[in-house]
């Protein structure tokens, strides 16, 4: 089965407040789709969303041609597909090892676990060196590789990642860029989204400009570097 | 000399069975964030449990323990998913006043079935006793005390080390982020809330051949263990331990101090609790969490 | 057709008119029933007055229970007759409350719910250890010769359920209600507009525990005798709750029909059936179904069918 995302039309928010209206959005196999906007254009809901904790109104959610709508969220992660939140949410009194253990919680990925955790000691030896620490106790960055790493250790075939970069130093932020892209690299498709617009689209092959919650411009990255919305947004 | 190790012994007999009633209360306060008035009715439907099973069946309330904490645990589990669930996102109001009526309803149910006499079973341990020099050692409460550290000392073991402990330890720190790692919530709710019963079940049991055993034995157990909880710091299941034993060695010394003291040693617990509250109302650990909200 | 406020007020008048001239019927069932429908109305009101504050009390007893002991030492120690140690027992409970208040300072919720728990429990113990003053677990009787006849208590009972919802009812009308309201919606904002939040709960717990107090004192005259386990039984601290909640609780009408019909099932169960644990069941039960099937009580059921009715 083509393990490809689809949006198509869909109406989400918040008790009364509307915040998507309409939206479609495509991710296929080992592809960096990024999802640029302004804040509170409806980035992060679109991201909670699929990961099903917020339900739409409207509109149709497919994931390798499954209907993911009346999918719990504590299920979405066995269909393959992981969030690294916003604000990273890790368990911060449990150490790193165990906030790893527990990213491979879900029955699909448990099998893998020592697999999965070399893998991402691989990918940030310095959650290796720290592996007993409270998460709470890491550094910024730190935190961010751990959230990015317990994602990935669910197995993910679609990796969704909210602001990865926020609040990191430049050295840093290269850093996790160049991780994404070495996981897309090994066939995992992430849906980023970004206030760091060059960065992201730098990495990405394609993406999706979000304004008020429809999405206004869409398509290649190298194409959208030079779109009007993104430097209306970015820039200007 | 030999008074202060008595009292020494004592103490820490009857804070180890305190902290056994004690820390369902933590366990399910700190991962449902529900504070549970009928955890009492646990105990008491324990200790009518291993009483009635010592009696109709001859099983020494020692060898009775696995089932009686089996059951309280299944009672537990199943409470949850029928009645406590529906409340989960009611305000505090509700929350409180439901547990408050369940712990009224398993009361008078035992009262109705049993009566309001006063019961005891024995163990074979119930008679037996020694002495250590100036210390008298009564076996039956030694048994109790190594029973309800072994037990407490296997829910820190589950906690810290097995998939389902970690799974709960994530679930009371952080539930969306919990929800995301695919961990069932409302499962693991409900296991907490058995677990949290079968602990009080097994409080119960170990009682029935301590105390005499009425339907009203409860309540005033239930306050002892917020007192312990607010002591430690509601949530935090070490905490839970360092207050049952302050909790457990306070009471013995007023008991052997002061004149008519098993009366006043009664007191002790509310003293204390009203204390804790009042003295760092913003400082309690619990507290924090609660205004963190769910 | 008169105008629906004064058919309410009409309707109000009535039943207190009712309620005051039942005593001089001089039936000893129907005082019975009286008394214990209007005593615990008081409790029942000043319970809601506190939640109507945001605060959970769990410790109506503790006011309930101080009450009925000040009247008692006023009368026994020091003569007082019922008027005097009727004064004397709401005063106390006035001040508890206060103290109450001022101690528990900022605590919410659970919290503050426990503390009062604690609070009516600490003055059981003291009042179990202290046999001088309360006469300890034998417990004390009323002198004799104090007492009046039936119907002038059934009356004075009566006549405090009256003065209960008129300062209920006047209460809803003044700033004190809006202030009590913004603090139960939220503490912090309500400090925004003004509102201190330690005097509102100072001046609530004041009438609330005067209130209860004044019913603990009169059901004293009512009984005649005190220990401190009956003073202080966490039953009063539960059919406190349980009336305005199957009535329907932040509003006036419901602790006063939920107080008749927690009377009525109670003491129904208790005659129909007997053992003393039935009538404790059925009010548990009747806490669970209501938290779980009507959490806003008769009044609220009554009101979402005069809605549909309205609705075409």
């Amino acid at each position: 089965m083509d393990e490809r995302l689809q949006l198509e039309g869909i109406d989400a928010g918040y008790g009364g407040a509307r915040v998507l209206e309409g939206v479609g959005l495509e991710v296929g196999v080992g592809e960096v789709v990024c999802l640029l906007g302004a804040n509170g254009a409806g980035k992060t809901t679109m991201l909670l969303t699929i990961a099903g904790l917020l339900r739409p109104s409207a509109g149709r959610l497919t994931w390798a041609g499954q209907d993911l709508l009346r999918v719990p969220p504590h299920r979405i992660v066995e269909q393959g597909i992981a969030l690294s939140p916003e604000g990273r949410q890790l368990f911060p009194n449990l150490t790193v090892l165990e906030n790893l253990q527990l990213g491979s919680y879900c029955r699909h990925a448990r099998p893998y676990r020592q697999a999965s955790l070399g893998e991402v000691y691989a990918l940030f030896p310095r959650l290796h060196e720290r592996r007993d620490q409270a998460a709470g106790l890491l550094s910024g960055g730190e935190q961010q590789m751990l959230a990015i790493g317990r994602a990935l250790m669910a197995r993910p075939r679609l990796l969704l990642l909210d602001e990865p970069s926020v609040g990191l130093a430049p050295r840093l932020v290269a850093a996790v860029f160049e991780s994404i892209a070495r996981i897309a690299s090994q066939g995992i498709g992430v849906l980023l989204v970004e206030q760091n617009a060059y960065g992201a689209l730098a990495i990405a092959k394609r993406g999706y400009v979000l304004a008020n919650g429809r999405v206004v411009t869409a398509g290649l990255a190298a194409q959208l570097e030079a779109a009007p919305e993104v430097q209306a947004a970015f820039i200007g | 000399m030999g008074l202060y190790v008595q009292l020494l012994v004592d103490g820490l007999f009857l804070g180890g069975l305190y902290t056994l009633a004690a820390i369902g209360i933590s366990l399910s306060y700190g991962v449902i964030r529900i504070i549970n008035f009928a955890h009492g009715e646990f105990v008491m439907l324990g200790s009518y449990a291993a009483f009635w099973l010592a009696t109709l069946y001859k099983l020494d309330p020692l060898t009775s323990l696995p089932l009686v904490v089996l059951g309280g645990g299944v009672a537990g589990y199943l409470l949850f998913r029928w009645v406590i669930r529906h409340v989960l996102e009611a305000p505090h109001l509700n929350q409180i006043l439901l547990t408050f009526g369940i712990s009224l309803v398993l009361q008078n149910l035992a009262v109705v079935l049993w009566t309001g006499d006063l019961r005891s079973a024995t163990s074979v341990v119930s008679y037996a006793a020694a002495e250590l020099g100036p210390v008298l050692l009564t076996f039956s409460r030694l048994i109790a005390f190594v029973v309800a550290v072994l037990l407490v000392v296997a829910l820190l073991g589950w906690l810290k080390w097995s998939e389902l402990g970690r799974a709960t330890r994530a679930v009371a720190q952080n539930q969306q982020a919990a929800l995301l790692m695919g961990i069932p919530i409302r499962f693991i709710y409900a296991l907490s809330f058995g677990i949290s019963a079968a602990l009080g079940a097994a409080a119960g049991g170990l009682l029935s051949f301590l105390i005499p055993l009425s339907p009203w034995m409860g309540f005033p157990l239930v306050v002892k263990a917020f007192a312990i909880v607010a002591l430690g710091g509601l949530g935090s299941v070490m905490g839970a331990i360092a207050g049952a034993m302050l909790l457990g060695l306070s009471e013995t010394a007023v008991s052997y101090v002061l004149p008519g003291g098993s009366g006043w040693a009664e007191g002790v617990s509310f003293v204390f609790l009203l204390g804790i509250l009042l003295l760092r109302p913003r400082g309690i650990y619990g507290q924090a969490l609660e205004e963190q909200h769910r | 057709m008169m105008p629906k406020a004064r058919v309410k007020a009409a309707a109000w008048a009535a039943l207190a008119v009712a309620v005051l001239a039942a005593p001089a019927l001089g039936s000893p069932v129907l005082n019975d029933w009286n008394v214990r429908i209007c005593s615990l109305m008081m409790v029942a009101l000043s319970w809601n007055l506190t939640l109507n504050a945001g605060l959970i009390s769990l410790g109506h007893s503790a006011f309930w229970g101080l009450g009925s002991y000040a009247a008692l030492l006023a009368a026994n120690r020091l003569g007082a007759p019922l008027p005097l140690s009727l004064l004397i027992a709401a005063l106390a409970g006035s001040l508890a409350g206060m103290g109450l208040a001022a101690l528990t300072g900022n605590l919410r919720g659970i919290f503050f719910a426990i503390s009062t728990l604690a609070f009516s429990e600490i003055l059981r113990v003291v009042g179990l250890m202290t046999p001088d003053l309360t006469g300890g677990a034998e417990g004390l009787y009323l002198t004799p010769g104090l007492r009046p006849a039936p119907a002038v208590v059934t009356f004075a009972v009566a006549l405090g359920a009256v003065a209960a919802v008129v300062v209920c009812a006047g209460l809803a009308l003044t700033r004190f209600n809006l202030a009590c309201r913004a603090m139960r919606n939220n503490e912090d904002v309500s400090k925004m507009f003004g509102i201190n939040p330690l005097v509102c709960r100072v001046q609530c717990l004041a009438v609330a525990g005067g209130m209860a107090s004044l019913a603990g004192g009169l059901n004293l005259w009512h009984g005649g005798f005190l220990d401190p386990l009956v003073a202080f039984d966490l039953h009063v601290t539960v059919l406190s709750q349980i009336a305005p909640l199957l009535g329907g609780i932040h509003t006036l009408v419901g602790p006063v029909v939920g107080s008749v019909l927690t009377v009525f099932l109670s003491e129904g169960t208790r005659i129909g059936l007997g053992a003393s644990g039935y009538s404790q069941l059925v009010l548990g039960v009747l806490l669970v179904v209501c938290v779980l099937a009507m959490p806003s009580g008769v009044v609220g059921l009554w009101r979402r069918v005069l809605a549909r009715r309205a609705r075409p």
